[in-house]
């Protein structure tokens, strides 16, 4: 009775701990299962040009967070996804992008609260999305205060592995040669470092910048914004950041004050400015520009302010073209680079640490794209990814 | 090593059975003792070896104290006191210096800093189970165990870190019995099914309860104010992390232990179903209870000596508890409302109140278990917290004097009726609220929270699940549950799948959540 029994848990157990051993293999040869102090000192020091996109975390901020405190570096940018693509390349000191991990004013307060403990960097650039000011847009008011334990694995992550076969995102051979070959990569590049990195060339590269591989690559077959149709979209429904809005919240309007008030009384120069939208989409919400009443009530609180700031929200200021952008609201390097090369050329505090001749040379070789050509992520050329008729 | 580790689970427990076997069979019972001393050393050592000879030197020391007691009647009294004196100089030494050269700097009394003293692992456990085994002989005269039996009973790897704390006159027994030290297929699988259930309450439960405990005791103590509703979610969920951690590491030692045929004392037995302070701590920690009540409490004079030297006996014992967990004032705080319970339980005792009907007597239990249970959660805060400024802090949010209301960006995590709904009830979501959880982390821990304390609540404990296949030692001082539990354990297929799966998940949450230590290490 109870050997039967002992030989019918080693029957069931079996085979499900080497279902898990499998996947945890497989997690562990992408680079998933590294912890945030090993994922940095890997990416910092092997080869320096490793991406990280991962498929299965959900803690960004914090591995910024700790590849900032690696860095040290001398320029910094904060703002959104929307200046994710300004890069190191484009400065000629040590530079860190903290793109995403400010949504909303009180994210970046949490955000500045951490970053300063850690490091004071010489010089901000603050990208200003307008609809942190809208009081209809949620703030993300949960990010307040610091979390002091991130739950990076999770028992779930090890059936990861299950959806990717499921879902299509790797395939049967794809994860059996990652089992046997820990190396391999997919996407291509040299060191890339978690799932997505390996499988789709998305990431982030050790500055902190963002690579949106397959996406540029016009390898993503449901691209939601061809054409701009999701950005348009969203202003004519006044939904998902483009929510409708007269005044700007008072609230909202105090705290950044605050925030910009604790850059300047520690002696740190803080760059306002705002990040491009795709021409197509600039006029159309031209168009609908009673609706938002907000974003020029916005302005000239910051000029009463006496703050000052650049507004490349059209980017025909800057010669940037529809082909440039990533999607609607989202610009490409290119358009970074230029909107980088036009604060410099203005900007005095900024000028120190721009390479402007390099810069516009950059610029030059690479006109009328998203992303740089860059062989440590990938081999594949840009294409037309949003069927705009692009020439890439 | 630690019972939750990859090499404990996959190499040292098979490795260990597995020449226990050939030892027991090829060479009898006395190879096989042989070969479980030396595994436990070598588990011991695993961590430190230096500390295995610390133990070697200290086991040495004591077995021949208690041969002095036995071979000199009439100095018997000094030797005891010579012997107790020298394991509490070494726990002294070890746990408390730091602690009281800190404090003495706190006063000012001191400018001295010393350099950090490694405490070695479970050495509160193996002092008291030395000083108990003194006290035993001393009171009994009798010669004891053997040299090697003494090892055995210092050293068996499975409680030798944390617990259950045993007394000789309960593995004596064993030492002549037929079960023990003998390989038997019914005790490979009761000790394997007892060992994965505990398995499971550690990797899963408590260290699923820690993800969303340890982040608001932390802020607490960094003097973040605390909400209201993530205030009492830290404290349950410390409150269930801790036993499932202390309760899962107990059964996997009753586990270990029972597949080599020794079995444990219990140390636990549904402990926050207690409907009173005496009756939590007959069911908490049992073996430390018991220790404290026979060879400190009763020693003091127990309640022999009047109602007013009861109490005051009390108090020491549970203020002495309590700087037995940690070196440390929020530990002795914890000791000292736990002995005021207890105080006030036995008071209340005294008047005798009953209610004459079975709803009026219902509603008595609720209310006493409900009473029960609060107070064991507020002294838990400051069991956990690092400082008192910390667990006032949470208990300010707790009892609501920063308002009860939920962060405005919780909004849109509830359906829409429940949205137009709740206002009604008194439910707010404030703009200036914050919180140190994120919605859904605060949400998939209430969730957590909930069924996790359905299980404590209503599940069948390991005793009541395993029954009769889980005999444990003096069952007269352990009432047999009242009722027959929903699940019953029983060697067959239904019960070899769920505990395979059990063993799986288990198993799974240890490949990812590898270093998670169990809470009474530190003690």
């Amino acid at each position: 009775m109870f050997r039967s029994y002992l030989l019918k848990i080693l029957f069931f157990l079996i085979p499900g701990i080497g279902f898990l051993l499998l996947n945890y293999l497989f997690l562990q040869n992408t680079g998933e299962m590294l912890s945030l102090p090993q994922l940095v000192h890997r990416q910092q020091t092997d080869s320096g040009s490793c991406v990280y996109g991962t498929a299965i975390h959900d803690d960004t901020f914090y591995y910024k967070l700790e590849e900032y405190a690696y860095r040290k570096p001398d320029v910094a940018v904060l703002g959104s996804s929307r200046v994710m693509q300004l890069q190191e390349d484009f400065f000629n000191s040590s530079f860190f992008n903290f793109g995403g991990s400010m949504s909303s004013i009180n994210q970046g307060e949490h955000l500045l609260s951490l970053m300063m403990a850690r490091h004071k960097p010489k010089l901000i650039l603050l990208g200003i999305d307008a609809w942190w000011f809208n009081s209809r847009f949620a703030q993300v008011k949960y990010l307040d205060h610091p979390l002091p334990i991130q739950p990076r694995f999770q028992l779930e992550h090890l059936f990861e592995p299950v959806s990717f076969l499921f879902r299509g995102k790797v395939s049967i051979s794809q994860y059996l040669r990652i089992l046997l070959h820990p190396s391999f990569s997919p996407a291509g590049g040299s060191c890339s470092i978690g799932v997505s990195a390996r499988f789709t060339g998305v990431g982030y590269g050790p500055d902190g910048s963002y690579y949106y591989g397959e996406l540029v690559e016009g390898k993503t077959p449901d691209n939601a914004d061809r054409g701009f149709s999701n950005t348009i979209n969203r202003i004519r429904t006044g939904s998902n950041r483009f929510e409708y809005g007269d005044h700007v919240d008072p609230t909202h309007w105090a705290h950044f004050l605050d925030f910009v008030n604790t850059l300047q009384t520690q002696g740190i120069p803080v760059v306002l400015f705002f990040p491009s939208l795709a021409p197509t989409v600039y006029r159309e919400m031209d168009r609908e520009r009673d609706r938002y009443g907000y974003i020029a009530e916005l302005k000239q609180l910051l000029h009463r302010a006496n703050l000052t700031f650049y507004d490349f929200e059209d980017s025909s200021t800057i010669s940037s073209t529809d082909c440039e952008f990533v999607d609607g609201f989202h610009g490409g390097a290119v358009t970074s680079a230029r909107l980088l090369l036009a604060i410099a050329e203005k900007d005095a505090r900024v000028q120190p640490y721009v390479d402007t001749h390099s810069l516009q040379q950059l610029i030059l070789q690479n006109a009328g794209r998203a992303s740089w050509s860059n062989s440590r992520v990938t081999t594949d050329h840009e294409a037309d990814f949003l069927g705009i008729g692009c020439s890439k | 090593m630690q019972f939750n580790s990859f090499e404990f689970i996959c190499l040292f427990l098979p490795a260990t059975v597995v020449l226990f076997i050939v030892f027991s069979k090829r060479w009898g019972t006395s190879a096989a003792i042989f070969w479980l001393i030396a595994a436990s050393l070598f588990f011991y050592a695993w961590w430190n070896p230096i500390f295995a000879l610390l133990l070697i030197a200290a086991i040495v020391g004591n077995y021949l104290v208690s041969r002095a007691i036995i071979r000199s009647p009439e100095q018997k009294k000094l030797l005891l006191t010579v012997g107790i004196l020298f394991n509490l100089c070494v726990l002294i030494y070890f746990k408390y210096t730091n602690f009281f050269f800190q404090t003495l700097r706190e006063i000012g009394w001191s400018h001295a800093t010393l350099p950090p003293i490694i405490l070695p692992l479970g050495i509160s456990f193996i002092i008291f189970q030395m000083i108990a085994y003194l006290v035993d002989v001393y009171r009994s005269g009798n010669a004891g165990l053997s040299f090697v039996q003494y090892c055995f009973f210092i050293t068996f790897f499975p409680k030798l870190i944390a617990g259950p704390i045993m007394r000789s006159s309960e593995i004596a027994p064993q030492f002549s019995g037929g079960q023990a030290f003998r390989f038997h297929e019914s005790n490979l699988a009761v000790g394997l099914t007892i060992f994965i259930l505990g398995l499971w309450k550690k990797a899963v439960f408590a260290d699923a309860m820690a993800v969303y405990s340890s982040p608001i005791f932390v802020a607490a103590d960094a003097g973040i104010p605390m909400n209201f509703f993530e205030s009492w979610l830290g404290a349950v969920a410390y409150a269930l992390q801790l036993y499932f951690d202390f309760s899962g590491y107990a059964d996997m030692a009753i586990g270990a232990a029972r597949i080599f045929g020794i079995q444990l004392p219990i140390n636990f037995l549904s402990p926050y179903k207690s409907k009173s302070a005496i009756e939590f701590w007959r069911t908490w920690h049992i073996t430390l209870s018991n220790f404290l009540r026979d060879y400190l409490y009763i020693p003091l004079g127990g309640n022999r000596k009047g109602p007013l030297r009861k109490y005051g006996n009390l108090l020491c014992t549970m203020l002495i508890g309590g700087l037995w967990h940690g070196a440390g004032w929020t530990f002795l705080f914890w000791g000292a409302l736990h002995g005021i319970f207890l105080i006030i339980n036995h008071g209340w005792r005294t008047f005798h109140f009953s209610c004459s009907t079975r709803v009026g007597r219902n509603v008595a239990l609720f209310f006493s278990w409900l009473l029960t249970f609060m107070c064991t959660l507020v002294a838990w805060i400051f069991f956990r917290a690092e400082t008192f400024a910390g667990a006032w802090n949470l208990l300010k949010g707790m009892a609501g004097f920063r308002g009860i209301a939920l962060p405005y960006s919780f909004l849109s995590h509830f359906p829409a009726f429940l949205r137009q709904l709740m206002p009604a009830y008194g439910f707010r979501f404030d703009m200036t609220e914050t919180m140190v959880l994120r919605p859904d982390m605060f949400f998939r821990g209430t969730f957590w929270m909930c069924a996790l304390f359905t299980v404590v609540m209503f599940a069948p404990n390991t005793q009541e699940f395993m029954g009769s296949f889980l005999p444990i030692i003096n069952p007269e001082k352990h009432p047999a549950p009242q009722r027959t539990p929903l699940f019953r354990w029983s060697p067959t297929t239904r019960y070899a799948f769920c505990i395979a799966v059990l063993g799986f998940l288990s198993f799974a949450s240890l490949m990812i959540l590898q270093k998670t230590e169990f809470l009474y290490f530190q003690f």
